[in-house]
């Protein structure tokens, strides 16, 4: 079900939140074949969109985010080592010694994170942190072709399991895997409605690409995928929600968005029609989804998401059959949608 | 023709009583629909719910929105355990001191509703530590008086499923107290339909849209996507500010004072001239009338106010007592007074005022 190629691809690029353009240069070429046309926003959201020969056709939108927590560079110290900047929500406890890497005009430039202090302490107050990449000075640090305003993020590479996936960038690379997935699956069809399919980007420093991309698709019914927090293995989780491996997560409440609740329905009327596996999901995160619901004249929006385990981590874990259940249940919604439902939805709430 | 109406309490007595959380406030707008319905030229929606009432001016007048939340605060069911205890999901702002020994109604997906009792201990033989700790409302559960997992299911019972206070709308003995559920922000509800009911018939200037609005409890939403839907000129938003009138609380915002001006919220600065305006006929129709100075707390003028290109735009509110409750108590005179300034405010409001309110904020050419 999963696209091994296509996950290894994906897992391997960085995206630091407002650096994207490594995974959107790959969707270009992925997406192209499968499209009829592609759409950006100005901040670099894109969207291959799939046109129906309605007129005045329903817009679909099936988005997610593209960016992964990250580093900026803020300055160099005279010993060679680096002041950085988190953008996004990591995991401090993961930080101190983990691996990181610039990425400067296509080529890598590892390093690691050191302590601020004499005690274990990997972040300042103001989230900057400290950088060694090896340089012996500062001359040297600045003649790598490092700049100011250089992007890093977790250098870990992929562990693919044959049941579970260990990866720095499951936050923000399972969207763009999913995406494809569905634009395969519906390549050959005729659709009544404009089906937007695409990546958000900054969504982990504040859910802003997903603003403009949200003006520029102006959709009447939005589909989120995205990955919640596993709380199945802690001791001391208050319910036992996002198990891994136990299907994909029906999020009936985000602290951001009240998912509609005939979209709730249908999806779990998909799911048990086709036997795929669910599970109830509540968040106090956010995401994306808030302004695909809340811009314009509103718009009723889904989940379709899955569990991961250490998120903000360079390990985060994810079940390969989660991810073919998110698959196969955005595929069969999809097919099952007229334009006659999209109407009902918005008028789910009257 | 009579320039107010006698005021209907059977409006306010079903906006209280009906059950709405965020994103679920379908069978309050199926009542402000009915109410409405005859009242104005047309209603229209946004995508997420919220229920706008049209009435039509003359013609080329300025758009004036009234903005009133229809959800309420309550709970979703979170989870089910296996002994049939529901464990409960605030949507909107919960305090654990006013929950237990509550009745709360579970309302499914058919729309069958079945009351349960929000569990609390026995205070013998606690401990004073434990005795003197509220309890978070994530720990607290409904106890429906079933005994295992699969009764609650039999009965239909899902997660996700709404649950709302069970509370009856009650007249109290002074004859003037109102006492109900919901009056955050259902009243408002009743002001814009008994302001709807004085104008009935009536040739107006402006264009009057009377919005109630979804999601204004878990991030003032529905406002900002009524707003997109009406695009209008000006707004009042219509809300309830907490009332300081009881033993606990003597900073002296009474019940029955009249309407409250938000001069200043957490979230908004009131237009200086439309506030003027307002105080202008409530001294003409002697109306009280008080001015608010909030450091906390919004309403959907905070959203209103900043959308599209800006609209001019304050806050009246009712004072009420015991907020984010089970049961709340208003004013029948501050709700008859509120509805007397907004049927004159609409009866005169026109370019000229709007354009003079615009003024007052330097807008000059």
């Amino acid at each position: 079900m999963v696209d091994n190629e296509l996950m290894s691809k994906l897992l391997e690029l960085d995206s630091a939140p407002g650096n994207e353009v490594h995974v959107a240069k790959f969707l270009l070429t992925q997406y192209k074949p499968l499209a009829d046309e592609i759409v950006y926003d100005n901040l670099g959201s894109i969207y291959a969109v799939r046109r129906s020969k309605q007129v005045n056709a329903a817009h679909v939108m099936v988005s997610g985010h593209m960016d992964e927590p990250g580093l900026i560079l803020k300055s160099f110290n005279e010993n060679g080592t680096l002041n950085a900047l988190i953008l996004g929500e990591l995991a401090e406890p993961a930080l101190l010694g983990t691996a990181i890497r610039f990425n400067v005009a296509g080529h890598h430039i590892q390093g690691t994170l050191l302590s601020l202090t004499e005690k274990p302490n990997a972040v300042s107050n103001k989230q900057t942190v400290l950088v060694d990449c090896g340089f012996t000075s500062q001359e040297a640090a600045e003649n790598s072709g490092l700049t100011i305003g250089a992007h890093a993020t977790f250098a870990q590479a992929p562990v693919m399991g044959e049941q579970r996936v260990i990866a720095k960038n499951w936050d923000g690379r399972f969207a763009p895997l999913v995406g494809l997935a569905l634009l395969e699956a519906v390549k050959d069809e005729q659709l009544d409605f404009d089906l937007y399919v695409g990546c958000t980007v900054q969504e982990t420093v504040g859910l802003r690409g997903v603003q403009t991309a949200t003006n520029v698709v102006e959709p009447d019914l939005g589909i989120v995928i995205d990955t919640d927090a596993a709380f199945d293995y802690q001791d001391d989780a208050r319910d036992k929600i996002g198990v891994l491996g136990a299907g994909l997560l029906v999020n009936f409440y985000d602290k951001t968005v009240l998912p509609n609740r005939m979209l709730i329905q249908e999806l779990k009327a998909i799911c048990t029609q086709n036997n795929i596996p669910y599970q109830y999901y509540y968040s106090m995160a956010g995401s994306d989804a808030a302004w695909i619901n809340k811009l314009r004249t509103g718009t009723p929006t889904l989940f379709i998401n899955a569990a991961v385990r250490n998120l903000g981590t360079p390990s985060q874990v994810i079940d390969l059959n989660d991810i073919a259940a998110v698959q196969q249940a955005l595929i069969a919604f999809i097919h099952q949608l007229t334009p006659a439902k999209i109407a009902a939805y918005k008028a789910e709430n009257r | 023709m009579v320039e107010f109406n006698e005021i209907d309490l059977n409006i306010l007595r079903r906006v209280s009583e009906a059950d709405g959380i965020g994103g679920c406030e379908r069978e309050v707008s199926r009542i402000v629909t009915e109410y409405g319905t005859p009242l104005v030229d047309e209603i229209i929606h946004d995508n997420l719910g919220s229920t706008i009432m049209h009435k039509k001016g003359r013609g080329n007048g300025p758009k004036i929105m009234f903005s009133a939340h229809m959800d309420e605060v309550g709970f979703e069911v979170r989870g089910i355990t296996d002994s049939g205890y529901i464990k409960l999901l605030p949507v909107g702002g919960w305090w654990g001191h006013v929950m237990p020994a509550h009745e709360m109604t579970v309302t499914t997906e058919n729309g069958d509703k079945y009351i349960g009792v929000i569990g609390a201990r026995a205070p013998h033989g606690l401990p004073p530590e434990e005795k003197n700790k509220v309890i978070s409302p994530l720990d607290l559960f409904l106890d429906m008086g079933v005994h295992s997992k699969k009764q609650i299911s039999d009965l239909g019972i899902q997660i996700g499923d709404m649950i709302t206070p069970n509370t009856k709308f009650r007249v109290m003995n002074d004859g003037d107290t109102l006492c109900g559920k919901a009056w955050d922000d259902r009243c408002n509800l009743g002001v814009e339909l008994e302001l709807l009911r004085n104008l009935a018939g009536e040739s107006l200037a402006a264009d009057i849209y009377c919005a109630a609005t979804v999601q204004e409890e878990v991030g003032i939403r529905g406002a900002r996507t009524a707003t997109h839907t009406i695009q209008p000129d000006l707004a009042i938003a219509l809300d309830v500010t907490t009332a300081t009138d009881t033993p606990l609380d003597t900073a002296g915002m009474t019940l029955g004072g009249g309407v409250v001006l938000s001069v200043v919220d957490n979230l908004t600065l009131g237009n200086p001239a439309l506030i003027n305006m307002l105080k202008d006929i409530a001294q003409e129709y002697g109306l009280g009338i008080r001015c608010d100075f909030m450091t906390d707390g919004g309403t959907d003028a905070c959203n209103i106010h900043k959308m599209l290109k800006g609209v001019v735009a304050v806050t009246a509110s009712l004072p009420t007592r015991y907020m984010h409750s089970s049961r709340l108590m208003i004013s029948r005179t501050d709700y008859e007074q509120t509805i007397k300034m907004l049927t004159a405010f609409c009866r005169r409001i026109d370019w000229a005022q709007v354009n003079a309110m615009k003024a007052a904020s330097g807008i000059l050419a």
